[in-house]
């Protein structure tokens, strides 16, 4: 650089190591001598100078409160004290670093405080410390071994001469029904072992596990007045270990999954699911599923609010990305977890290229149709209708991963959607076939609302069987959340619905006698499934009763359907007008309707009053231990 | 059965017995003989030392758990060699620090993590040209061996031979690593020349 008199100025790195000089010293080189007679050249220096002073005042980022329970969980590990010394060696970390992994993991496994009963009142804070009513050693049980239960009953519980434990036990991660809503066979549970009352007015017994055990979701029922024992949660899991008890990375990761409550369609654990998430951070950090785990996405809830416990998902992510995208032979297992994480952080196209992968290297694992009709359908709400040959140039893997799966699995709806919503003729077919081989009640009816003719037949004969069989409890089977009682309710509710659409169908194939007669079964189930104004099965009824020219019946049922609905709900009384045409009364309607309103006011008043009464229990049972 | 996890005043509960309950070369003894107690308050004392520190030359939070809790876990053994008093532990543990921070560094088990704030701010330049970045956004851009030279030399206060010991360099390659870092964080930081 050239300076206002010619003069050549020094360079930076000049000027910079001159800033390091002590004054005396610099002074006397010639850069010094420089800078004494340049005041630019003094400005750099002051701003070199000035870059150290800065750096030496940035904040310091404090250390992350919980890293200390990590820290003490590996500390008390004797081989994991391996000295460092000032002057340790550089690069003999990572050998090190293994063994203490290992260590701590080792550590951490044998602690007694280890997730494994999960007890979350809901109205306690995450930090709070609980007891548990179910206590059960040892604490991490292995396959096949053979666990001792305590259980501290509450008082309405203790007269009981014996409980019952009832218990589903988790299928491997991916393997989880998630919808129980829709399928009450997966809300069912055996009985796994009867408690009986000891001397100190505690119940005790012991529970078996299989050879296969991952975890178990446990509740106590107490079987004379059929009232189940929640203890202020749904439920409680026990998570298992390895026969060296050491923690189970596949145990974690199938608890994971478990819901609290199999009818709740929220994620409604939070505790347990960070806690779950807790445990594969600590155990296997490098694991994604320790941040990421979770099959729901978009739903801002609490699990996700609780797992900024592992902030900075992204980066972590991106993280993981740069490290598994590469590698060629990933297994299943990994693929997923990818997808399970993109869909954590909500990014669609990463969802779609992880799921893609799974389904083209590993159709065969039961998650890869679920994954890719899962990352398809993400897709398809962010893309417009025109990019659907994307979507399409993807059912050849669907169709593969169908083949392939060994089990039917929860992707089949979205998988079958798709299908029909961009697959050809022959396609279509294809899954309707499928759907009538392995359907469910979901399925028909997504394709009935679509009006999809072809499947109609079929989705008849489903509803018709699932009408009859849905709430036949099989014998040695009970409930797994809820008395028995809540749930044949709630299976009179679906069946009611089922028969409500074989009605709808059965009138279109110009049969109404018929359509009657399944729209009395509607109300019938509806209302024995605790549904006080059962109003889709009268208006099903209405409209058959119209097509055998019987207007007065379906003017009382246009009424009685009515009540369902506030008197200020205009549509329902359009809809009453439109049918019924010149017969339609409106003055007749309204009273009939405020009538109908106060007769179903009992019903509805003793559901709310079995509510409250189920409400007062379990805080019953939650006051008395605390 | 429950977890353990830290609560509010676990951290606090902790630091109350600080040095009125017992001599610092005290707490340390009982840390060397496996005093997860006294290790306990020897966090709460100097973690965030260590942990800064790690940040700092590290770049990320996520890794300088990893080495704050490496270097912790390995404290007791690593104590039998610390003969000074309360007065030379800082400068101490700050060393130790120091090392397995780059010891990390040299492992290959960062987590290269991406920061999404340093891309923010990378974005945020861009649409708005003459706004100046941040000492640590423009450290977070320097490659590791520029930014770690600077930070030793001019936060940690090493001099060039110790800190070309530590990092198996030359002296002068240390030298050039320096004035290189300060260019580039002084362009980053928008100087005049």
């Amino acid at each position: 650089m050239i300076g206002i008199l010619g003069q050549l100025h020094p360079t930076f790195d000049a000027l910079s190591a001159y800033s390091d000089s002590s004054d005396v010293v610099a002074a006397r080189t010639r850069v010094g001598r420089h800078v004494a007679g340049c005041s630019s050249c003094r400005e750099v220096v002051e701003e070199i100078r000035g870059l150290g002073e800065t750096a030496r005042a940035m904040p310091a980022e404090p250390a992350p409160s919980n890293l200390w329970l990590r820290i003490r969980a590996a500390a008390s590990e004797p081989h994991a004290l391996e000295p460092v010394e000032p002057s340790a060696a550089i690069g003999a970390g990572a050998a090190g670093r293994r063994r203490r992994m290992v260590a701590a993991m080792l550590t951490a496994a044998v602690a007694a405080a280890v997730v494994a009963v999960i007890a979350w009142p809901p109205t306690a804070g995450l930090h709070a410390a609980v007891t548990s009513r179910l206590t059960f050693t040892p604490s991490r049980p292995v396959p096949g071994g053979v666990v001792t239960v305590r259980y501290d009953a509450p008082d309405w519980m203790k007269d009981a001469t014996r409980l019952v434990l009832v218990g589903q036990f988790a299928r491997p991660a991916g393997l989880n029904p998630s919808r129980f809503a829709a399928r009450m066979e997966d809300a069912l549970a055996d009985s796994l072992g009867v408690l009986t009352r000891d001397a100190d007015g505690s119940f005790g017994g012991t529970l078996h596990l299989p050879s296969n055990f991952l975890a178990v979701q446990l509740s106590v029922l107490e079987p004379v007045r059929d009232q189940e024992a929640m203890d202020g949660i749904e439920s409680w899991i026990i998570i298992g270990g390895s026969p060296t008890r050491t923690p189970s990375l596949a145990s974690l990761l199938a608890a994971a999954e478990v819901r609290a409550n199999p009818f709740s369609r929220d994620d409604g654990a939070p505790r347990q699911n960070v806690d779950v998430a807790d445990s594969l951070k600590r155990y296997f950090p490098r694991h994604p599923a320790g941040w990421a785990y979770s099959r729901s996405y978009g739903v801002s809830r609490a699990r996700f609010d609780l797992l900024r416990f592992f902030e900075s998902a992204e980066r972590k992510y991106s993280s993981l990305y740069d490290e598994l995208w590469p590698r060629r032979g990933l297994d299943a297992e990994r693929l997923h977890d990818m997808v399970m994480f993109a869909h954590r952080i909500d990014e669609p196209a990463e969802v779609m290229r992880w799921a893609g992968r799974l389904a083209e290297e590993h159709p065969e694992d039961p998650r890869a149709l679920g994954d890719l009709a899962n990352a398809l359908h993400q897709v398809e709400l962010r893309t417009p209708r025109s990019l659907g040959d994307s979507i399409r140039a993807w059912l050849p893997a669907l169709d593969r991963a169908y083949r392939s799966a060994p089990v039917p699995n929860d992707g089949f709806d979205d998988a079958l959607r798709l299908a029909v919503g961009y697959g050809d003729t022959a396609t279509i077919a294809r899954w309707r076939e499928r759907s009538a081989a392995n359907g469910r009640i979901g399925n028909v009816w997504m394709m009935a609302s679509r009006k999809w003719a072809p499947a109609r037949d079929s989705v008849a004969t489903e509803m018709r069987v699932r009408g009859e069989r849905i709430c036949a409890l099989p014998a040695g089977r009970l409930p797994l959340a809820g008395s028995a009682t809540e749930w044949r309710m709630r299976c009179e509710m679906y069946r009611g619905m089922a028969y409500g659409y074989l009605s709808w169908h059965t009138l279109e194939q110009a049969r109404p006698r018929q359509a009657l007669a399944e729209a009395d079964s509607a109300i019938v189930a509806l209302r024995r499934g605790g549904w006080c104004t059962p109003s889709r099965g009268y208006f099903d009824h209405a409209l058959a009763a119209l097509a055998l020219g019987d207007t007065a019946t379906a003017a009382h049922d246009f009424i009685v359907e009515q009540a369902a609905y506030p008197a200020t709900f205009a549509p329902m009384l359009d809809s009453a007008k439109v049918h019924l045409g010149p017969r339609f009364d409106r003055v007749a309607s309204l009273a009939g309707a405020d009538s109908a309103r106060r007769a179903a006011q009992p019903c509805i008043d003793a559901a709310r009053m079995r509510r409250q009464a189920r409400n007062q229990r379990l805080a019953g049972e939650m006051g008395g231990r605390r | 059965m429950d977890m353990p996890r830290p609560t509010p005043g676990f951290i606090a509960s902790l630091a109350s017995h600080g040095d009125d309950a017992m001599t610092f070369r005290e707490r340390l003894d009982r840390t060397i003989a496996g005093d997860t107690g006294a290790l306990g308050e020897l966090f709460v004392s100097h973690g965030d030392l260590v942990f800064g520190t790690a940040r700092r030359l590290t770049g990320s939070a996520a890794d300088a758990e990893d080495v704050t809790q490496d270097l912790f876990v390995r404290l007791p053994a690593a104590l039998r060699g610390f003969t000074g008093g309360h007065a030379t532990f800082d400068a101490w543990i700050r060393r130790v620090a120091v090392r397995q921070a780059l010891m990390h560094l040299r492992s290959g088990r960062r987590r290269r993590e991406t920061s999404v704030e340093g891309v923010a701010s990378l974005v945020m330049r861009d649409d708005h040209a003459l706004e100046r970045l941040s000492i640590e956004d423009a450290l977070e851009r320097l490659s590791p061996g520029h930014r770690t030279v600077f930070l030793l030399k001019e936060v940690e206060g090493y001099e060039h031979s110790e800190i070309a010991d530590l990092l198996g360099i030359s002296v002068a390659n240390s030298e050039v690593r320096l004035h290189r870092a300060r260019r580039q964080l002084r362009d980053l930081l928008g100087g005049s020349r």
